[in-house]
């Protein structure tokens, strides 16, 4: 059977009568998504493969955790994968306190502003929705982007984001909303013209 | 706990789909759209597409074909180990089935352990190589800091000195006496400023033998008979 052709929900259907070429199809459609995002908030290849297989063997174990009800899958691994790393992030941090993790501020730092730091090969098969989200995070002004990362990719309040930019929280708050409102139009609209063509 | 009207709760919502409210914050928030459908919809479509877009933001990376092994391993032996065959040929195979994907999840977890251990090792040995760095230069500094101290200890010596000599040949009736050395010391030289009025005098000599230990040089100065 061709499980390459099934929607997420169908294969997590089939988790639940552990359905291992399943679980193999789902993490080969999502694995370097959700390495991805464990290495940008975690910043070490190690660490972000415990993470990877973390979040994988908690959706074998316990594929009812996810509710369809509530949004997509991916949207849902996602958030795990973040939350996860988030803590994992803490964890590490605390373990070896002299040699903390880089901050989302120093990594925004040292980023690019296009997508040349990744795999070539990889960057050829990006796919339109990435692209529009990426040319949108570059078009935001620093100071939007850089809240916007510090909250998703470094754990931090917005209180906390404040404290950390001597800014007023008022300020701050009204940073995030103006990006993430620019950030899921650009997501939306992009979804708008795929479903057109 | 705060009431949250709908513009206050809609105000918070993209935060919330990034996780960036405090705790008090998110229940606040969540206590309101458990009575509002509408603010309820919004936050669903703010966490579908705000998390999105911001997740896709991350450098797309490639993970390894080790680490798909490692969990394709764990969930085999994971599925084994819950599910129960009932034959006896059945469970023979499912047994060492199992215990393949045993030995290779623990290999795979060895690997992961061992790789921890080396980082460990890694950083352990930097810290100790800067420790030591640090701790020779701390000794350096120290041996300088020691040598200035001395030095100045001997330029404060000879300052007091010149000064005491620059008091003696700045008096307007100073006299100078020439010495040489005797045949104990041929070498030696010296001269002596004298100031009668002021009756002070300075003794200047130079290529004097080095003493014993011990051993001091004496002056010995005879002024009217005394």
């Amino acid at each position: 059977m061709d499980y390459t052709g099934l929607r997420d929900e169908e294969l997590m259907d089939r988790l639940a009568s552990r359905d291992l070429n399943a679980f193999e199809a789902l993490y080969d459609r999502y694995a370097d998504a959700v390495f991805s995002v464990a290495l940008r908030v975690v910043g070490d290849t190690h660490v972000a493969e415990d993470v990877t297989q973390d979040v994988f063997l908690r959706v074998w174990r316990r594929p009812d955790h996810f509710d369809v009800r509530r949004g997509r899958f991916v949207t849902w691994l996602l958030s795990v994968t973040r939350n996860r790393s988030i803590d994992e992030r803490r964890s590490y941090s605390r373990r070896l306190r002299h040699e903390a993790l880089p901050s989302a501020e120093e990594e925004d730092d040292v980023l690019p502003s296009t997508d040349a730091r990744d795999d070539p090969a990889l960057a050829t098969v990006l796919s339109d929705e990435r692209q529009a989200v990426r040319r949108a995070m570059e078009t935001l002004p620093p100071e939007q982007r850089l809240a916007i990362q510090l909250a998703y990719f470094g754990g931090l309040t917005q209180q906390e984001i404040a404290n950390k930019l001597g800014q007023p929280l008022g300020t701050v708050k009204t940073r995030i909303r103006l990006g993430m409102q620019k950030m899921r139009g650009a997501l939306e609209e992009r979804r708008n013209k795929d479903r057109t063509f | 706990m705060t009431q949250l009207d709908c513009p206050a709760a809609r105000d918070d919502i993209d935060a919330y789909a990034i996780g960036a409210l405090d705790a008090e914050e998110a229940r606040a928030l969540e206590a309101h759209l458990s009575r509002c459908s509408d603010c309820s919809r919004l936050a669903e479509d703010a966490r579908e597409s705000g998390t999105m877009a911001v997740a896709m933001t991350a450098p797309l990376a490639s993970s390894s074909p080790a680490l798909k092994a490692r969990v394709m391993a764990s969930a085999a032996v994971l599925t084994d180990a819950t599910s129960r065959p009932r034959h006896g040929a059945r469970r023979w195979q499912a047994a060492a089935a199992a215990l393949v994907a045993a030995v290779i999840a623990i290999f795979a977890w060895g690997m992961v352990m061992q790789r921890r251990v080396d980082r460990l090792d890694e950083r352990n040995a930097a810290l100790r190589a800067d420790a030591t760095a640090q701790s020779t230069e701390l000794a350096r500094v120290h041996t300088e800091l020691q040598q200035m101290t001395d030095f100045n200890a001997r330029l404060a010596g000879t300052v007091g000195t010149q000064d005491a000599i620059l008091d003696v040949v700045t008096q307007p009736d100073v006299r100078r006496t020439p010495m040489t050395g005797t045949a104990v010391a041929p070498r030696a030289s010296a001269r002596y400023l004298w100031s009668p009025a002021q009756e002070v005098g300075a003794l200047m000599a130079q290529d004097l033998p080095s003493l014993g230990a011990g051993q001091t040089y004496q002056m010995c100065v005879v002024y009217d008979d005394k």
